[in-house]
């Protein structure tokens, strides 16, 4: 152990005896490792960690699909469920200890503190069952969590606030707990403080601030409420099983149930019945609590992780050379130390401690690096998010990950100068310093460089792949204009607006709005385009079999929607102010509706309706617009219609009330829209002041929004293909300078034999020549072959595009000729008389 | 001096002091092979060094005296004859043996000092121990006997480069000496000194010699060949002459 100090004090030594080479070291593995910790940062936070809950080993969640919000079709792998199936579950199976449901979307609340007079302030809010903080085994930090008495019909309405939510909203005052709250207009009773640190049964941005009971959703949500519709498919349920109880068994239970329940319906279609048997559900580990984010993460990060493996190999690379060049200048001493009877391992260990010296520094630095880079990360991943449970900061994990690779890191850049070095003539001792020395490990240095340009060919063909597949994206034909619109976002059921109060508000709406000075146009739907939100329904199509399963988007929108968002119209009429209540009810299609369900004919004048054949005339088509894209970007046009609000022909399912309440007003503005959200948020408050603005932002960072991920995944691979650049250029720097250097003898004959300066730099330049030519040769077919599994990122690019591959290899020759140069120009300046004295 | 010539292998005994033989060579050759040129280097080397005995190797540059220090430093192998230490065969040996042997039974002093910049003198002197596997203690003990006896024992928080020639030298005979080696081998300690320092590196070499230490050394300056009890001159490979002082 004694000599293990000694190697470490040796080492420490070394180091501070070149600083500037310990300054590079550490510098480029501060990136490499940093990098590297980053990414595992969110590894570990978003795939790896449980819920802060008590032994979430023991949770299992009932179903394993992430589909959300409301469900009301057979969902083949089940997931989601309804408050009925939920009781069925709860009460029938009992392996379960505890078994607690809660709502898969999100509730967007307008709270107000009793006896004030502001405007409600926008929340978000979840119903859950009464057992479910006792099914996580936690208890409240202040007053006390909901029960299962809260969650009885005809409870009074209680509520639990977050300590986020209470800390930063409510100043911590602990006098909140048991004062009344107005949620939605309800009056409500704040019951306690939920812990700090728990943020609820997910990972996601912006969770929620408030939970109440499944009993209280339609206390608060009025008619829009799920509770009684069996139908509708709205509750995530996990629970905690019994010691000894078997997944496969529960399983088995739980699906047998789901399949006699829903054999019990009288709602099933008769078309569905034969479907039954194929319903399934799966129990699995519910430790980390619904998995929404970490199913749409967790390709990205695949993908960064392999991104940074490479920068932090690129890294590795890198060092191992600066350290062969170094090694070679103390060769002299490795012969002393071989002639004093120094066992070759020992030598080895005596250079690599010092590179895992160097690792652990450079791993101390990456951590600083790790927690910047990580917590930028998420800021670009969670643009426009208010909050998100998920830090930066180094966990224990997180540090031992680093503690880890630098060891690691040290060991694989540490190994091969080691060996090399180590591979010692012990008589050289007895030769004076210089003479007899032969340069060792050319061949090794070489690759070493060739590996770096072939890793960051790859690095810079990704990143140019995938930035032109993000500019393809943002550049794309949305089917609206998203510049000059601003987007606020309402909810009226939360005012208190019943759906026959409603035609009184949007009366005002259009009117008021557009009078604001600046506005050119205003309308309002059920949602606007790229809000994340999308309301689908199987439709029958006149002319079609009515067992003909079609399915369709559909949006509600008001008067001058279209000209307001710059949606085209193409045949027919847009929806306008005639469309009533009491007039015929109509319809807009859009052009791949028309085109997919009126392929010959025209659509004008034709008829559609809802779910069952008996509503196939309840709407005409009026008019069709050109194609928009309103939830997925990356997906091909779906079939739209868009209806007016308040028309409701009959045998519309009662479901459909829900979507007579518009979400988004959509305003077309001169100028910057952002510079009218005070004065429209004045206007909304003098229509009225419970009306709560939710969100507002303009059209295209709505639009922006959806691109985060791939604008995260595509700026930090140009980030990392930069990293590699400049490192392989430094590698590429050094060989040539410590080459030029090892021949400077050679260099000086050839110049006294008569070479000119022209001939010195193509001696150099041709070696150069031949790295970054083998490195490309080996790097481009690496990436072409990786770009393949980039498939499912790249949008309108294709994986072998010749214009990506062209410019990344341009880049990288025209770096690696600039870093190049310096030495090649020294060598032509080398004296032949100097040189030949040169030993 | 007693001049006399050997071109046969001596008979046993021979040697000129008293004591048991600790090193013997047997027809000792050394060729080295540069791509089709052969390079003898040493021609039929027969060799006895004798425990206690301070012997001196001679010759003209190019005559091989550093290639028959190298092997019988264990820093090289002889291509052809028998290299006995101590009554061991040493030609057979693997790399890691020769090398452990080295450590143990050889100390060295290098012409050029050969001390590690980086190392201060204690470390230095206590190089050759780690390598040992000795506890730290002992270590001390030595490392702070072996500077005393070279007088460097007030300098061990020293860089090398914070020394005179001669005091490196002399860092350099406390390392030699401080793992009681079997035999000290010597090339050209005075070579990089002024003729002062040299004067007291040797009289250093006969002291530790007069004490019990085993020295071989190489040497062109036939002043300090004298220090040594037997001279054998090389040339071309091969031992031309012998003599006694």
């Amino acid at each position: 152990m004694s000599t293990l100090f000694q190697d470490i004090r040796f080492g420490l030594r070394m180091l501070a005896k070149s600083p500037g080479f310990a300054a590079v070291v550490v510098l480029t593995l501060a990136i490499g490792i940093g990098a590297n910790t980053a990414i595992f940062t969110l590894v570990h936070a978003v795939m790896l960690k449980s819920l802060p809950v008590g032994n979430p080993g023991e949770l299992y969640r009932v179903g394993s699909d992430e589909n959300c919000c409301v469900i009301g079709d057979f969902q083949d792998n089940w997931g989601i469920y309804s408050y009925d199936l939920y009781k069925q579950f709860r009460d029938h199976t009992r392996e379960f200890s505890e078994l607690a449901a809660f709502e898969g979307g999100r509730d967007n609340l307008a709270v107000r503190r009793a006896g004030n007079s502001e405007a409600p302030q926008p929340y978000i809010g979840e119903f859950v069952s009464g057992n479910y903080f006792q099914m996580f085994g936690i208890g409240a930090f202040l007053g006390r969590l909901i029960n299962p008495d809260d969650d009885r019909p005809g409870a009074p309405p209680v509520a639990v606030m977050s300590y986020r939510a209470w800390q930063q909203n409510f100043g911590g005052d602990p006098g909140i707990v048991g004062s009344t709250v107005t949620i939605n207009t309800v009056p409500c009773t704040v019951a306690g403080i939920a812990p700090a640190g728990f943020y609820g049964d997910r990972l996601e941005s912006d969770p929620p601030h408030f939970w109440f009971p499944i009993m209280a959703e339609p206390i608060l949500r009025g008619r829009n409420s799920l509770l009684k519709h069996p139908e509708e498919n709205w509750l995530y349920v996990i629970g905690r099983l019994q010691p000894g109880a078997r997944v496969a068994t529960v399983q088995a239970k739980l699906t047998a149930q789901l399949q006699h329940w829903l054999a019990a319906q009288p709602n099933v279609e008769a078309s569905d019945r034969p479907n039954i048997p194929k319903q399934q559900i799966a129990l699995v580990p519910g430790g980390a609590g619904v998995q929404q984010l970490q199913y749409y993460a967790k390709d990205g990060l695949r993908l960064l992780a392999v991104l940074s493996g490479l920068v932090l190999l690129i890294a590795c690379a890198n060092i191992a050379n600066l350290l062969l060049a170094r090694a070679a200048a103390r060769h002299g001493e490795t012969a002393i130390r071989a002639a004093l009877g120094a066992a070759r391992w020992r030598m080895i260990r005596q250079m690599v401690t010092e590179s895992v010296l160097l690792a652990l520094l450079g791993g101390a630095a990456g951590i600083y690096v790790a927690y910047g880079v990580a917590g930028a990360i998420i800021t670009m991943a969670f643009q426009g998010a208010r909050y998100v449970p998920i830090s930066a900061a180094p966990s224990n994990a997180v540090l031992g990950f680093a503690l880890l690779l630098s060891v690691l890191t040290g060991i694989v850049f540490g190994a091969a100068p080691a060996w090399f070095n180590s591979r010692v003539d012990p008589a050289e001792a007895l030769r004076s310093a210089g003479r007899g020395m032969v340069e060792r490990g050319a061949l090794t240095r070489r690759s070493l460089v060739v590996v770096q340009v072939a890793l960051s060919a790859i690095l810079l063909i990704g990143a140019g792949l995938l930035t032109r597949s993000l500019r393809n994206l943002e550049d794309q034909q949305f089917g609206f204009a998203p510049e000059g619109k601003l987007i606020v976002r309402i909810n009226p059921a939360l005012a208190g607006y019943t759906p026959e109060k409603l035609g009184a508000l949007y009366q005002q709406l259009e009117p008021r709005l557009r009078l604001i000075p600046g506005v050119l146009s205003a309308a309002y739907s059920q949602y606007s385009p790229m809000q994340g939100a999308n309301w689908e329904d199987s439709i029958q199509v006149e002319g079609h079999p009515p067992d003909e399963r079609i399915y369709a988007s559909f949006v509600r929108v008001s008067p001058h929607y279209f000209e307001t968002i710059g949606t085209p119209l193409l045949r027919g009429r847009v929806i306008g102010e005639q469309d009533t209540p009491t007039s015929p009810a109509v319809a807009v299609v859009s052009e791949a509706f028309a085109r997919k369900y009126f392929p010959k004919d025209d659509p004008i004048g034709r008829h559609f309706g809802l779910e069952t054949p008996a509503n196939v005339r309840n709407y005409e088509i009026v008019g069709v617009v050109a194609d928009a894209k309103y939830a997925d970007p990356h997906a091909p046009v779906h079939p739209f219609f868009f209806l007016p609000f308040l028309q409701s022909p009959k045998g519309e399912p009662d479901y459909m009330v829900r979507s007579q309440y518009a979400g988004a007003i959509e305003l077309r503005v001169a100028g910057k829209p952002e510079n009218l959200q005070a004065v429209v948020r004045r206007t909304l408050a003098d229509i009225n002041p419970d009306l709560t603005v939710l969100d507002m932002m303009s059209l295209e960072e709505q639009v922006g929004r959806q691109f985060n991920e791939e604008r995260l995944i595509s700026q930090l691979t140009a980030l990392f293909g930069l990293v590699a650049l400049i490192l392989a250029c430094v590698g590429l720097y050094g060989v040539t300078a410590f080459t030029v250097a090892r021949r400077t003898n050679e260099i000086g004959i050839r110049r006294a034999l008569g070479a000119d300066r022209r001939s010195v730099l193509s001696l150099v330049m041709r070696g150069v020549a031949w790295q970054v030519g083998l490195g490309l040769v080996l790097g481009i077919p690496l990436a072409l072959a990786g770009a393949k599994f980039l498939g499912s990122e790249l949008y309108a690019v294709r994986s072998y595009d010749p214009l990506v591959v062209a410019g990344a290899a341009m880049v990288l020759i025209a770096c690696t000729i600039v870093a190049s140069l310096v030495p090649a120009r020294r060598a032509t300046k080398i004296d032949p008389m100097v040189a030949l004295r040169y030993e | 001096m007693e001049p006399t010539t050997q071109s046969k292998p001596p008979a046993p005994g021979n040697g000129g002091t008293n004591g048991h033989t600790l090193i013997h060579l047997d027809g000792v050759t050394k060729v080295f092979f540069t791509d089709e040129v052969e390079t003898h280097a040493l021609s039929g080397i027969y060799l006895d060094i004798r425990r206690g005995e301070y012997l001196s190797i001679s010759g003209p540059s190019g005559c091989g005296k550093s290639t028959l220090l190298s092997i019988l430093g264990l820093l090289d192998s002889p291509t052809d004859g028998k290299y006995t230490l101590n009554e061991s065969p040493l030609e057979a040996l693997s790399i890691s043996d020769r090398t452990r042997i080295r450590n143990r039974e050889i100390g060295f002093i290098f012409q050029a000092f050969n001390l590690i910049g980086d190392l201060t003198v204690y470390e230095n002197v206590e190089l050759p121990l780690t390598y040992r596997g000795m506890p730290g203690s002992e270590r001390r003990q030595r490392v702070q006997e072996a500077l005393e006896r070279v007088g460097m024992s007030h300098r061990v928080k020293h860089y090398p480069a914070q020394l005179s020639g001669g005091q490196q030298q002399r860092v350099a005979v406390a390392r030699a000496l401080v793992g009681k080696p079997s035999i000290m081998l010597a090339d050209e300690p005075t070579g990089n000194l002024d003729s002062k320092n040299g004067e007291a590196v040797m009289e250093l070499l006969r002291d530790l010699h007069r004490e019990g230490a085993t020295i071989c050394m190489v040497t062109h300056d036939p002043r300090y060949a004298d220090f040594a009890e037997r001279t054998v001159h090389l040339f071309d490979g091969r031992i031309v002459e012998e003599t006694r002082a």
